[in-house]
């Protein structure tokens, strides 16, 4: 299956081969799980969501146009929902990863190191405004080109070349503050 | 020495990306040899994207990827009770059995080795069928009584490439017939022939004056699958508006999700 393309993959479900939405799922289950994340979804939370963003894949898989870049497709799908979850409940409370993620056995240091990483990371993202935390997420951690960032979003690839600097500078300054204080 | 340029410092960014055309890119390189204070600044953004490069992402929780499997069958199977069918031989029952297929085959045979030189007739034949469908078609629809106008509709969908007359009326009475039911086997007659646009737009435009909850989720439902887009106005009046269904509202809500 690794040969194949996401869109080759995408094209067989849609005629019915439902069965293969494993593989996607496979492949991207942990970049859409740690993209809610990032936006600030709670841990459980994203789980749920991830899983309902394969759902509606599998779902509307019959509307999934050939050609059509299916990580595009489904970022755009995951956009909606953790859009409509703040709409929801504009409060946010601040991003709390469950302790058990680093109850881990191993106690290597680098273990450790990426641990301090990932908190710092997440203490950041958390004083910096939605929609640079969701530009961060898809750019750096998700793996998307600017001009599909720019598609997902609805806006020009050349805003999106400003607002990229403008959020990688606010995530900078919260998280070397935070070292700091 | 402070650098005011921030044409150039918002450029940075992208800079490190490699996502500059090439003449801002060379605008950017040029500066960036006579100002050290936008080095600093590239310096630091670098250290930024480092850092944020060996942050390593968050494994999902346990068993998800069990959990979406489970859904997948369960989505392909919706009655997944399972059959057992006993055989009980008996020699003689085989041998019947063999006999009797052999019979069919070879009679199969002699009939299809006939010359047929009729498509021509029995083409002629299919489309006076057609004929006398839209016929009864057109006859029975202005009934009084619901259960012939879906008799019609029946007869409607069975045409194969039915002619604009029997869409208009398929349309229209989608759009007025006085019972739901009549006027939901109308919508499912019509994905039909959903290979033409005007169709989908009829479908597109009856969705926002249909009043029954039942029917705008099952239109809605069918325009998603079509990726009619031209819907998605009407999908966002649905999500907004307060008098709109529940059931309707989370229907509309989560087709515009998957519009891209």
């Amino acid at each position: 299956m690794d040969w194949l393309s996401d869109e080759d993959i995408m094209l067989e479900v849609k005629q019915g081969n439902t069965d293969l939405l494993a593989h996607l799922f496979k492949r991207h289950h942990k970049h859409l799980f740690n993209f809610f994340l990032h936006t600030g979804v709670e841990y459980h939370k994203s789980e749920d969501y991830m899983q309902q963003v394969f759902y509606r894949i599998l779902k509307y898989r019959r509307s999934y146009q050939e050609g059509a870049n299916f990580k595009k497709w489904m970022f755009t799908i995951a956009r909606n929902i953790m859009r409509r979850h703040f709409d929801k409940q504009k409060r946010q409370p601040e991003q709390e990863l469950p302790l058990s993620l680093f109850n881990k056995t191993d106690n290597s240091s680098e273990e450790t190191e990426n641990e301090e990483r990932i908190r710092a990371l997440y203490k950041a993202l958390e004083r910096i405004p939605l929609p640079d935390r969701e530009l961060i997420s898809l750019s750096r951690f998700q793996g998307m080109k600017y001009e599909d960032i720019a598609e997902i979003t609805g806006t020009s690839v050349g805003a999106i070349k400003v607002k990229m600097h403008r959020a990688i500078k606010k995530l900078r300054e919260q998280y070397f503050q935070k070292k700091t204080a | 020495m402070k650098c005011n340029n921030d044409k150039i410092k918002e450029l940075l960014t992208a800079y490190l990306d490699n996502n500059l055309p090439l003449e801002q890119h060379e605008l950017v390189e040029q500066h960036l040899s006579g100002c050290s204070d936008c080095l600093q600044e590239l310096q630091v953004i670098k250290n930024m994207e480092e850092t944020l490069d060996k942050t390593p992402l968050v494994d999902a929780p346990s068993g998800s990827e069990e959990k979406f499997i489970q859904m997948l069958k369960k989505e392909k199977k919706p009655d997944g009770r399972a059959v057992t069918i006993t055989l009980n031989f008996s020699w003689r029952k085989v041998a019947a059995a063999a006999i009797i297929f052999i019979a069919g085959v070879t009679s199969g045979l002699i009939i299809q080795g006939r010359p047929t030189g009729s498509d021509a007739s029995i083409a002629s034949l299919e489309s006076q069928v057609a004929q006398m469908r839209q016929v009864l078609m057109t006859a029975l629809i202005t009934n009084d009584s619901p259960s012939d106008r879906l008799k019609a509709v029946h007869y409607a969908e069975q045409i194969p490439q039915p002619s604009s007359q029997v869409t208009d009326i398929l349309v229209n009475t989608l759009n007025n017939d006085p019972s739901v039911n009549v006027r939901l086997a109308a919508a499912t007659a019509l994905q039909q022939f959903a290979v033409h646009r005007e169709i989908r737009t009829a479908l597109a435009q009856s969705l926002q004056q249909q009043t029954d909850p039942m029917l705008q989720i099952v239109l809605i439902k069918m325009l998603v699958q079509m990726h009619e887009q031209s819907v998605v106005p009407t999908l966002q009046n649905f999500s907004t508006n307060k008098e709109t269904h529940e059931m309707v509202k989370k229907e509309a809500e989560e087709a515009l999700t998957v519009f891209l």
